[in-house]
């Protein structure tokens, strides 16, 4: 048994490591709010030669939930980009009655005008200005999803620059871990952070290494970190509309992104906006063909045969941002060709032009050109409404997990004030012992 | 299972549900319209596309009907006109026949033929807003201009529809020649000139030929007269099928354009609800900590 100088110091020790409970408690209170941070732990054991002796300060940690968290996150954040990305999209195509439906059937009308009055100069000014407003229509929205488009092409760049920083940091993180051996926590809650940020971005797979370190792949196993050492994305301006093309030692990744807030923006950019822009392009190609075939069949208020009521157009693709009134009539309504026969007066073929609102030449015959456009307003909203759904039920399971981690992991200030009545509580016992010891010995002192 | 501090950020979450669901009903109280996109609800986004072409389409057939109305309108006045005229030719020329008539009153009946004549003339060249409606497809031309002593019609033979609903048209502007002369070897308005002239010289048998003109005459403008009130009387009972369809079409729109403004108001009541609950809950949850009660 350790005499009274013994006890002193053990109780000296004791005190020592109830102020440390304190700082822990401190440390976990003061980090209340920091994102990242895992609760830390006191260890304490009985020492050897008697009394207290602390063993570290270890954070609390379930590698196999933030594991679980990492590979939820993609699938969430992927839902997110692109709900967020078709949210734009579909604000540009307007609400029904607002938008194109809506210029096809004034356009239409017309034509219904000028069937009434094939010799008027107002009717005939009436179906120009219509054919351009038109015409006008379809280049918005076609430039609309273009810009979408260039939009979610430009958060992929920053995306990936994103993934390329936060892996030269996970990088600087490991070498920075393996010096600083079991001390180390503060850096480890950055590395799993910037861990967490990634697979957001991305869809990563860590491992962990026996030396601390750890090593991300991507894209089905490209290494994005291994250990030290970290190996960035390019990034390549693709022709012909120069969208971004990720490849990584050579290799062209851009394929299999699949998940992660990059694999919905590449999803809305290559494969949701180009379909939308299609239909679009069937659209306005259809209205074109269909209108320039009737009008070539009739002939103009001078007797003379119709030519294109719109300028030819060379294929579907970009039809609605090429589409324009051909310029010869647009310059001179007369040339709207209204008559089936060559008389001024007659109206058959702007009656036939009025009855393509109606004629089903989409689709393989099967839709009008409203019917088109429901369908495209239909296919975004629905597209923009499974992503939204998507999101939902993802972010569910993300916050069910991360509840399970930080069941674990979070500071609770409850747990916490209790920690710190008790540490307070063992401290103000041992001083007192040590003031009892000290006056024992005292009064050993002054027997002496 | 320990409980951390993080809970108020589940509460958070449910005050953001909460507050999306109060600002969706509110939206739809102060719009009046049940989705703010197309991702709100894309079949009633798609179907409500629809129902606005067909009422579009149907209201285009209306506006034509309003025109094409008032084109006939006009057509059956001048009809009537030509009608009366030739009754009037025919009482005068039944007037001015027989031996007992003197020539002064056969010249007075011929100059009467005279005036008929450019009634009729001025009946069939109407034109509304500049359109003839008797030259048949060629309605910037006059029907009937006199060239060289000649009666001569420069319309053709077409005849101009315009549709009031699917399969189905009315004729807005008539042949002209069909009218006076049909299948006869002159028009009306030559036989006019011709009546006048037999009746000048007292020519029984020109007369004749005159007074079997006039009745051919018109029973074609009678039978006109009877297709234009077909076609008046058939605009009529169509705008009201039209007036049925879209009103059809407009209820199936509001059905799936426009809220609910009854559910809309409880909508947003509850909304109202979940949200202070949400609220409240979040303060509770955010006082209640050991702390106060540690001393």
């Amino acid at each position: 048994m350790a005499g009274l100088f013994g006890t002193l110091s053990m109780t000296s020790r004791a005190l020592e490591a109830q102020r440390m409970g304190l700082t822990v408690t401190g440390q976990n209170i003061a980090n209340l709010n920091t994102e990242g941070y895992a609760r830390r732990r006191l260890l304490l054991s009985e020492a050897l030669i008697g009394g207290v002796q602390v063993d570290g300060v270890r954070a609390q940690r379930d590698r196999l939930l933030e594991a679980r968290v990492r590979q939820e996150l993609p699938a969430e954040s992927r839902e997110a980009a692109l709900a967020d990305t078709l949210g734009v999209v579909e604000v540009a195509l307007g609400r029904p009655g607002a938008s194109i439906d809506q210029r096809l059937s004034a356009f239409f009308d017309s034509f219904s005008a000028l069937a009434s009055d094939p010799t008027s100069a107002v009717a005939r000014a009436g179906v120009v200005q219509q054919g351009r407003l038109l015409a006008q229509d379809f280049h918005d929205i076609s430039s609309r999803l273009a810009a979408a488009q260039r939009d979610a092409d430009t958060q992929v760049r920053a995306s990936v620059s994103n993934v390329n920083t936060l892996a030269a940091r996970v990088a600087r993180l490991n070498v920075a871990i393996a010096a600083a051996g079991e001390d180390a926590e503060a850096l480890q809650d950055e590395r799993e952070l910037a861990l967490q940020e990634l697979s957001e971005i991305a869809d990563v797979s860590v491992i962990y290494r026996a030396d601390g370190a750890v090593d991300v792949s991507v894209a089905g196993g490209r290494a994005l970190v291994m250990g030290e050492t970290s190996y960035a994305i390019d990034v390549t301006s693709a022709p012909p509309a120069g969208l971004a093309t990720l490849s990584m030692d050579g290799v062209d990744i851009t394929a299999s992104m699949t998940r992660g807030r990059i694999g919905g923006l590449l999803d809305a950019r290559d494969t949701r906006i180009p379909a939308y822009q299609q239909r679009l392009d069937e659209l306005a190609y259809g209205v074109a063909t269909a209108i320039n075939t009737t009008h070539q069949s009739g002939f103009d208020l001078n007797g003379n045969a119709g030519g294109t009521f719109f300028s030819p157009l060379a294929g579907v693709a970009g039809a609605a941002a090429a589409l324009q009134v051909d310029p010869a009539v647009d310059a001179d309504p007369s040339l709207v060709a209204a008559s089936g026969t060559g008389a001024p007066g007659d109206n058959q073929v702007a009656r036939a032009l009025a009855d393509l609102r109606g004629a089903r030449t989409m689709n393989g015959g099967t839709a009008t050109f409203a019917d088109s456009w429901g369908q495209l307003v239909y296919h975004v909203g629905s597209d923009t409404q499974t992503a939204l759904a998507e999101q939902r039920s993802r972010q569910e399971v993300v916050v069910q997990v991360e509840r399970l981690r930080d069941q674990v992991s979070g500071v609770s200030l409850d747990e916490e004030s209790a920690q710190m009545i008790k540490f307070q509580r063992a401290y103000e016992a041992n001083a007192r012992f040590f003031s009892t010891v000290n006056s024992v010995l005292d009064t050993l002192m002054n027997m002496v | 299972m320990r409980v951390t501090f993080n809970n108020l950020n589940d509460g958070l979450a449910a005050l953001n549900v909460a507050a999306a669901a109060l600002d969706r009903a509110q939206d739809q109280l102060a719009t009046g319209k049940r989705f703010r996109a197309a991702s709100d609800d894309p079949d009633a986004a798609q179907r409500s596309v629809g129902s606005r072409a067909e009422i579009s389409t149907l209201d285009a057939y209306t506006r034509t009907a309003a025109s094409a109305e008032s084109r006939l309108t006009t057509i059956d006045t001048m009809l009537s006109a030509v009608v009366e005229r030739i009754t009037e030719a025919r009482v005068t020329t039944t007037s001015a026949r027989g031996t007992t008539a003197t020539p002064q009153v056969r010249e007075a009946a011929a100059r009467q033929l005279e005036g008929i004549r450019d009634a009729i003339l001025g009946a069939v060249n109407t034109s509304v807003g500049g359109t003839y409606l008797f030259a048949g497809g060629q309605t910037l031309s006059r029907p009937y201009v006199q060239t060289g002593g000649v009666w001569t019609y420069q319309g053709d033979a077409a005849t101009v529809e315009v549709a009031m609903g699917t399969d189905r048209t009315v004729t807005v502007a008539l042949d002209g020649q069909a009218l006076l002369q049909g299948t006869d070897a002159n028009n009306l308005l030559t036989e006019l000139d011709q009546l006048a002239a037999a009746i000048r010289a007292g020519d029984a048998a020109g007369i004749d030929a005159g007074m079997a003109a006039l009745d051919r005459a018109f029973s074609r403008a009678v039978r006109a007269q009877s297709y234009v009130g077909t076609d008046l009387n058939g605009i009529e009972e169509n705008q009201q099928q039209i007036a049925a369809l879209r009103l059809a079409s407009q209820k199936r729109l509001s059905k799936d354009e426009d809220a609910d403004m009854a559910k809309a108001a409880s909508d947003l009541a509850r909304a109202d609800t979940a949200y202070r609950a949400a609220l409240g809950a979040i303060s509770t949850a955010g006082r209640v900590s050991l702390m106060d009660y540690l001393r």
